[in-house]
This record gives C-alpha cells, structure tokens and sequence, in this order.
C-alpha cells in the first residue's frame, strides 16, 4: 500500500513528532507508516485523514498485488 | 490507541526490572556460596524450632515436603517464581509510549521468539542426550519468555536506530 503521508505532512509544513503527537501515536509508528513497513489500522488511518482534512483514499492507495 | 486488553500497566515494567536485577544477584550469590548455601527443607524447619518434629504430622512440614520435596533446593523455587514473575512484568508490561505499531512489534517478536525456542529445543533434543537433558528441559521453562524479551527490546531498539539516521523533516 502506497501513502502520501510525507507529502501531506510537507503541505502543513510538520515533522514527524510533531503529526505522532497531535494523532496520539508515536514517532516510530508515523516513520514506518511512511516508509510503507507499516500498514496502519482503520482508526489510525481515519485519524490521518481527520487531521490533514483529506480522504483516507487521497492518503493512502492500494498498490498492484494488494 | 491500545486495543490489546491482557497488557499490564507500565509501571509493572519497573517493578520487573527491579525483581530480574534481584534475581540475578540471588543466582551469582547461590553459585558463588553453592556449598555453603544449603537452603533445604531441613534448615527451614531450623529456623522456625520445628526440627523435632521431623516433618511427620504438623501441616507446616507436610506442606513443605509435598511443595519442594526433603532434597530441593528451596532458593532455586524461589528464583524460578522469580524470574518467570520479572519476565512476565518485563515482557508484557505496556511502554511508558506505546501504540498500535508498538503492538504490532510485540506480537511478531511472540512469533518470532517461538520459532526460535522452538529451533533451540529441537537442536537440543538432537544433540543433547542422558541427564544433561534435564538442563535443557529446566531452561526451557524460562527460555520463551526471555526470547521474546530479546527479540521485542532487540526489534525497538534497531527501529528506533534506524530512525536517527533518517532526517526528522
């Protein structure tokens, strides 16, 4: 599953800690969700979107063979 | 974000750390002091005036012979408890920060640390043989615990190194 977590986070302009903390989770969980080693759950995925005022949809895309 | 429900608080994490660090000191100072130490059913009944009873007919002794045997080593009892206790409260306590990803880590280091003890014990079961087994078997009891303790610090560890090389943009 592909993401644009990093691109969302570069149109706000926050890091990494910062998005873990307003989302409740830590920094290590939004790195590895970045770098696609961690498909995160519905809850955490709605929270994403939530809180950049996207879609899941527009955040995260499934890829060829998911 | 905590879904998994049989997880103890975090400050039992602490606690575990403590029992461990004791437990290891009880083990160096029983194998250092082994021949002087002599922590059996017969020194216990020294210390509470209970020798000339010679273990027949009072609960106390009869409790004792039916819970660590006339031979046992009663400070190896006591560190068995002990140390299956710290693993517990070290291995299944919450972090201090924990989330789901965090849980996710502890569960595949479960699976993994099973593959490996299982690994170790079938090794073991081939090429260990006659009493020595016994050792095996007695490790055994604690090996899975500590295991997946390795695999879960050793996996939170190497995740967290592998961030502080990565530019925090």
């Amino acid at each position: 599953m592909k993401n644009r977590i990093k691109v969302a986070r570069a149109e706000v302009n926050i890091t990494q800690g910062e998005l873990a903390e307003k989302i409740g989770v830590t920094r290590q969980a939004v790195n590895s969700i970045e770098l696609g080693k961690y498909v995160p759950s519905t809850l955490l995925a709605l929270k994403m979107a939530q809180y950049f005022g996207k879609t899941v949809e527009e955040l995260f895309m499934l890829e060829e063979g998911d | 974000m905590k879904n998994t429900k049989f997880l103890l608080p975090s400050r039992f994490k602490k606690t575990g750390w403590w029992i461990f660090g004791i437990t290891v000191v009880l083990i160096i100072l029983h194998f250092i002091f082994q021949s002087q130490c002599d922590f059996s059913l017969n020194n216990i009944r020294e210390l509470f005036g209970m020798e000339r009873l010679n273990g027949n007919g009072d609960l106390f002794s009869i409790f004792l012979s039916s819970s660590f045997g006339p031979n046992d080593d009663l400070l190896l009892t006591f560190i068995g408890i002990l140390l299956i206790v710290a693993g517990i409260f070290i291995g299944f306590s919450r972090n201090k920060e924990d989330d789901e990803f965090i849980e996710q880590l502890r569960y595949e280091s479960l699976i993994l640390s099973l593959y490996i003890n299982s690994g170790i014990v079938l090794l073991c079961l081939i090429f260990v043989w006659g009493l020595p087994f016994l050792w095996v078997m007695m490790i055994n009891i604690f090996s899975i615990l500590y295991v997946f303790i390795i695999c879960f610090y050793l996996r939170l560890y190497l995740n967290n190194r592998s961030m502080r090389y990565e530019k925090q943009d």
